[in-house]
């Protein structure tokens, strides 16, 4: 013993070093720093998410607005179709007005409705004299016009800017004021609002030779650029039509220019002909140069194919006004729909579209796609005229009253409204409308002044409506969930978000339905079964998977799972319900050795039976494959799964088979078993072994026989799996997305759920192995049950990856927006769309916007989702602490 | 430091009376010694009959050539220092331990004339002959009644009036019917220890065992638990062959017929409690039992 020890604890230093304290201190500071930092960076993420995406809800606004008055000269009664056109320059700052009736070419400056310019056309216009009727294609300078001996010919109208070079500018230019500008000789010099200086120069010439088949008065003309030259159309008073193509060749011999003209001339209809004043028709051709619409006042429509253009055949006649008579017609930007206006201040939205009680011979129908109501409701006006944007499903409407409305041709949606008639503005109701090249002006004129405004439609296209309700888009047979962003020019994007949402929800359904059951299983025994050394390396091979590139494993679901599936599809399916009977018939054999053997291989038991089972269950499938396709799908599964053949019987019975195995295993251990365990007490091993094999076929047998029995139900209430469960098959599909999912999701689940069972103390195992329960009931009602909290969050965790994962999704699944729920056809998620399309989308477009708006979906998805299973598994923790 | 004798000092212990020698300074010694079984154990007829048993965990030899007959209907202490083998001795008799991958043993078991480690004895049936009670209460994490009648579910019974009937005679036989007859539904882990391992007994003895094997059931439980599930142990006496390892001295001299002393893996001393208690034949087992060593 020591003497000079001593217990008191007198010795002991009572104070803590300073560097403890600062150490402390300095964890402390570092760790809520960190914390903080990170609730901060995730709550950062979604707010910047927010910020993007959130601008596409801004309501659109108009700015002020400036008026200039021009002569009251000329033009016909209040009601006649003002022979004018009227336009902005590139910058916006500048319009443009040609009033063929005054003759008069203007330049208005936009910022304060000064007019810049206003000349004669004099010897510019020397073909345009006399004109009734005009028309300049939105966005380009090809015009027509029509006369009234009923000729008419293709012009050239509208203005050109071009920015100056700086070493260009002349003096006097400098001079001018920002926003300001000059005439010259050929229009007029502007200083724009960003200070660059843009020459503008009008122009106004009659192009080629009139056209003189017609005898009446020109009432309306159109014109359509195609490559090759103009198609122009033009009807008289007396309802007569003219369509015609001029293609313009240089003859290579004498540098000769010829301008062929090919084209016909429709008579006018015999009851038109007698009214034909009264019932002025509206002539639109289609932008593709394909359909001639032919309008008339009083709502009767006629849609001609002219694909052919010299033989104009007439497809079907159509009611376009809904009882009202029509008064404005225009061809929205993409030249495949027209806006009908009416006298009851109604417009409709038309386009052809296949339809199956479509009596044209193309089958398709004139449909009335979208309605807009009356500006008031109460006192609907007359329609006076519309405008089409020149860069977007956007158009303008005027009526009586003076209210001018943008209204959105895609999304049925009136994006703005402003009154035109008041004492600073118009005096009469708009009889032209125009909208700015860059879509942020919008013109007004009524013959004796033009009003302007500047606005900011914001992102018409996109509302709640176009993104998460079906939305009936041009030629498309009915309304629909659609996501359809890149195309052509003029090609309307869809932007509806649901069957990006319903191929996440799928991608992640299908994946985990494959993947949860074998991870868990795979958990459960390599928790409980595999022999500690065993299980000591190969979880961390699996652990390794879990670190798999989701590119890799993309690319091997898409590029070589997917051809080989497709190619012994009725294999495949087969082996899902092959193998794990094969296993199943296994473990009941192995009942069936002699107990001395059984006993001694007893811890082989699992790797001999999977080991011999699996390859006999492969070959079982690939060779009941053919008899499964003949029984079921009438021979050949693909030709089924296309709806060609057979029943809907087969898909039905596939389908049924896990339930009615379910309730034959349900039936079994509560009828047959319990009978069995009375009288079987005393018989052999052998004996029990195998009349509980017999039970088996049995069970088999009963399993199918429900299966059939309740798809013939099905079948005979006409009830068919393809078209929902089942469908034509494609090469990548949910299954194959499955499949490859399930090599990133497996892993992740299995090495959770195996720690969580692992970690369940082993006195409850011991308790219930010690109670005389088989392993395996010991695993499924003990340690199961006690690791549901874990097992949970695994399945969670899995969950998480899958509805973000990217790249597997992106190679297996096709990225086709098809919604539909078939396990067979391909589907585009949303992480998908946001990582195929956000590279190509320019930036602060509505694409873009929406992508992020996808981004943000996904983030909230995975942040619900996380939330409920933190709650859930709060609750089954709360439990499991009390082991 | 301490100035009191290390208990696993044999040379503070009187020599034995019965040999002359220093039979736990022998088996420190890694040495042999026969184990010192009365009579009166050889004549009872036995349930459970442990031959020449050896057991190692890895290299380690954790029981060393026990021999010993367990009487048949009669309650057996098992008591010894800490470390010396005899939850290892309780695993052994319904093969708990081949859960433990490192495990190797020779000798033999036999359960009513059936040996225990034969190849061809299926572990599952083996395990349903007996029932376990664990040092620590370890219910399963769902009903109480669920619990009591998880026997007879892993059987496959659902007859309900079987497991009825099943649960109330267990939970009576086990003293805790009456407290917990109008929470059976109740989880079973928000029950007291006391409570929860009187549950484990009830759950033992619903399966009918032929043994009961009882590892130190009172060790977690204060005074009054204790008072309960020794009064019980009188109860089951007679009924059921119960094999029950104790550290408390008063527990076993109370409520067992028969007593074994270990140490080190090795038996020592094996007979009625009453001599074990009274008139020992080793002076070793002596000293324990009297609290001067142990
Ligand atoms: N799983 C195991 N692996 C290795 N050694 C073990 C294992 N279990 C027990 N042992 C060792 O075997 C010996 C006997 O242990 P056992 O648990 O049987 O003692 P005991 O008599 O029950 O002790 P106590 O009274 O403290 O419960 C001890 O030395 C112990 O360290
Ligand atoms: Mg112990």
């Amino acid at each position: 013993m020591n003497p000079d020890a001593s217990f008191t604890g007198r010795a002991r230093r009572r104070t803590t070093r300073p560097g403890v304290r600062f150490g402390d201190t300095l964890a402390r500071a570092v760790i809520t720093l960190g914390g903080i930092g990170t609730i901060a960076a995730v709550l950062l993420m979604g707010v910047f998410l927010l910020a993007v995406a959130l601008p596409l809800f801004r309501s659109a606004s108009i700015g002020g607005h400036a008026t200039t008055s021009l002569d009251a000269v000329g033009g016909g009664g209040a009601d006649a179709p003002a022979v004018m056109a009227l336009g902005t320059d590139d910058t916006g700052e500048i319009a443009w007005n040609l009033d063929l009736a005054a003759g008069r070419m203007r330049l208005l400056d936009l910022a304060d409705g000064a007019v810049v310019l206003d000349r004669p056309l004099g010897e510019a216009g020397s073909g345009l004299d006399g004109a009734t009727a005009l028309r300049v294609h939105p966005g380009s300078t090809l015009a027509v016009v029509g006369f009234a001996d009923g000729a008419f010919r293709t012009a050239t109208v509208g203005v050109e800017s071009t920015f100056i070079p700086e070493a260009e500018i002349a003096a006097d230019a400098r001079a001018i004021a920002v926003g300001k500008a000059l005439p010259d000789a050929n229009g007029a010099v502007l200083r724009s609002a960003v200070d660059r200086w843009a020459r503008i120069r009008v122009v106004t010439a009659a192009a080629g030779e009139p056209a003189r088949e017609l005898s009446g008065r020109i009432v309306d003309v159109d014109v359509t650029p195609l490559t090759g030259g103009p198609l122009v159309a033009a009807v008289d008073g007396t309802g007569a039509i003219r369509v015609e193509r001029r293609s313009t060749k240089r003859n290579m011999l004498t540098g000769k220019e010829v301008t062929k003209r090919d084209g016909a001339t429709i008579p006018a209809e015999a009851e038109v002909a007698g009214a034909a004043a009264a019932k002025a028709i509206h002539l639109r051709l289609s932008e593709l140069g394909d359909q001639l619409w032919a309008i008339s006042a009083d709502g009767r429509g006629r849609r001609y194919s002219i694909r052919e253009v010299d033989k104009p055949v007439l497809m079907e006649s159509f009611d376009a006004g809904g009882g009202a008579d029509v008064t404005a017609v225009v061809r929205v930007f993409g030249g495949n729909a027209l806006a009908v206006g009416d006298a009851a201040g109604v417009v409709r939205v038309f386009f052809t579209s296949r339809q199956a009680d479509a009596t044209a011979e193309d089958g398709l129908a004139v449909v009335a796609a979208k309605t807009f109501p009356a500006a008031d409701a109460a006192r609907p006006e007359r329609v006076t005229t519309l405008a089409a944007s020149p860069r977007s499903r956007l158009f303008a409407a005027a009526d009586a009253a003076g209210t001018v409305r943008l209204l959105h041709s895609t999304a049925g949606t009136t994006v703005l409204s402003v009154n035109a008639v008041a004492a600073d503005r118009l005096a009469g109701a708009p009889r032209l409308l125009a909208m700015g090249a860059r879509e942020t002006t919008l013109l007004a004129a009524d013959g004796r002044g033009i009003v302007s405004w500047g606005f900011d439609a914001g992102y018409p296209e996109i509302s709640p409506g176009t993104l998460f309700r079906p939305v009936w888009y041009e030629n498309y047979p009915g309304a629909v969930h659609a996501w359809e962003t890149t195309g052509h020019q003029t090609f309307e994007s869809k932007f509806g978000f649901i069957p990006l949402v319903v191929g996440t929800i799928k991608a992640t359904l299908y994946a985990m339905l494959f993947a949860t059951p074998v991870a868990i299983l795979a958990a459960i025994f390599s928790s409980q079964f595999l022999h500690p050394s065993w299980r000591s390396r190969i979880k961390p091979v699996i652990e390794m998977m879990a670190s798999l590139p989701s590119v890799v494993l993309g690319f091997m679901a898409g590029l070589v799972i997917a051809p080989l599936v497709e190619r012994g599809l009725a294999p495949v399916i087969a082996g899902f319900f092959v193998v794990p009977l094969t296993l199943l018939l296994g473990a009941h054999l192995w009942q069936l050795l002699p107990t001395g053997a059984r006993m001694r291989l007893a811890a082989w038991r699992l790797p001999i039976i999977g080991c011999l089972g699996l390859p006999v269950g492969c070959l079982a499938s690939v060779t009941s494959a053919p008899l499964l396709e003949r029984l079921l799908f009438g021979g050949d599964l693909r030709a089924w799964l296309d709806g060609r053949g057979g029943s809907g019987l087969g898909g039905w019975v596939l389908a049924f088979l896990p339930v009615a195995a379910i309730a034959a295993t349900m039936i079994c251990s509560r009828l047959v078993n319990p009978w069995l365990r009375g009288v079987s007490i005393g018989w052999p091993p052998r004996r029990a072994a195998l009349v509980s094999l017999a039970v088996f076929g049995g069970g088999v047998v009963l399993t199918v026989a429900l299966a059939v029995a309740a798809a013939t139900f099905l079948d005979a209430i006409r009830l068919d799996a393809r078209g929902g469960l089942l469908g034509s098959y494609v090469q990548r599909n949910a299954m194959i997305v499955a499949f490859g999912m399930s090599f990133a999701v497996i892993p992740l689940i299995f090495t959770i759920a195996d720690d969580a069972l692992s970690s369940v103390p082993d006195h409850l195992r011991s308790a219930s192995l010690g109670a005389g329960a088989t392993p395996w009931q010991t695993a499924i009602r003990v340690i199961l049950p006690a690791a549901t909290s874990g097992i949970f969050s695994a399945v969670m965790i899995g969950l998480g990856r899958a509805v973000g994962e990217t790249m597997i999704v992106l190679m297996a699944a096709g990225n086709t927006p098809i919604m539909d729920w078939s396990l067979f056809s391909g589907f585009q998620t949303l992480s998908a769309a946001i990582a195929t399309e956000l590279p190509e989308a320019a930036r602060g477009s509505s694409h873009y916007r929406v992508l992020f708006l996808a981004a943000l979906t996904l983030f909230s998805l995975t942040f619900v989702l996380n939330t409920v299973a933190e709650i859930i598994r709060e609750r089954f923790r709360r439990r499991s602490h009390e082991l | 430091m301490s100035t009191s004798p290390s208990p696993a000092d044999p040379r503070q212990l009187p020599s034995s009376a019965g040999s002359g020698t220093d039979r736990l300074a022998v088996v420190a010694a890694g040495g042999q010694v026969e184990p010192e079984v009365h009579e009166r154990v050889r004549q009872t007829p036995a349930v459970l009959e442990i031959d020449r048993f050896n057991l190692w965990y890895g290299t380690k030899q954790a029981l060393h050539s026990i021999t010993m007959p367990i009487p048949h209907g009669k309650v057996t202490a098992l008591v010894g220092p800490s470390g010396c083998g005899k939850s290892t001795l309780l695993r052994s008799v319904n093969r708990l331990n081949d859960l433990v991958p490192s495990v190797r043993i020779t000798g033999e078991m036999r359960l009513n004339g059936d040996p225990i480690y034969d190849q061809r004895m299926d572990v599952i049936e083996l395990r349903k002959r007996m029932g376990m009670v664990f040092q620590r209460p370890n219910p399963f994490p769902m009903s109480i009644y669920e619990n009591v009648v998880y026997a007879l579910r892993i059987d496959g019974e659902s007859r309900r009036a079987v497991l009825d009937e099943v649960c109330e005679r267990s939970l009576r036989g086990a003293a805790l019917w009456d407290e917990v007859k109008d929470r059976l539904g109740e989880s079973a882990l928000g029950l007291s220890g006391g409570q929860q391992q009187r549950l484990c007994i009830a759950r033992a003895i619903a399966a009918e065992p032929e043994v009961l094997l009882l590892d130190e059931p009172c060790s977690a439980l204060d005074p009054i638990a204790t008072g309960k599930v020794e009064d019980l142990i009188q109860e089951l006496r007679g009924l059921y062959s119960v094999l029950i390892v104790t550290h408390n001295m008063q527990q076993a001299s109370r409520s067992s017929d028969y007593t074994a002393f270990m140490y080190l893996g090795r038996l020592i001393e094996y007979g009625p409690t009453t001599d074990i208690f009274t008139k020992p034949v080793l002076r070793e087992t002596e000293a324990y039992v009297t609290g001067r060593f142990g």
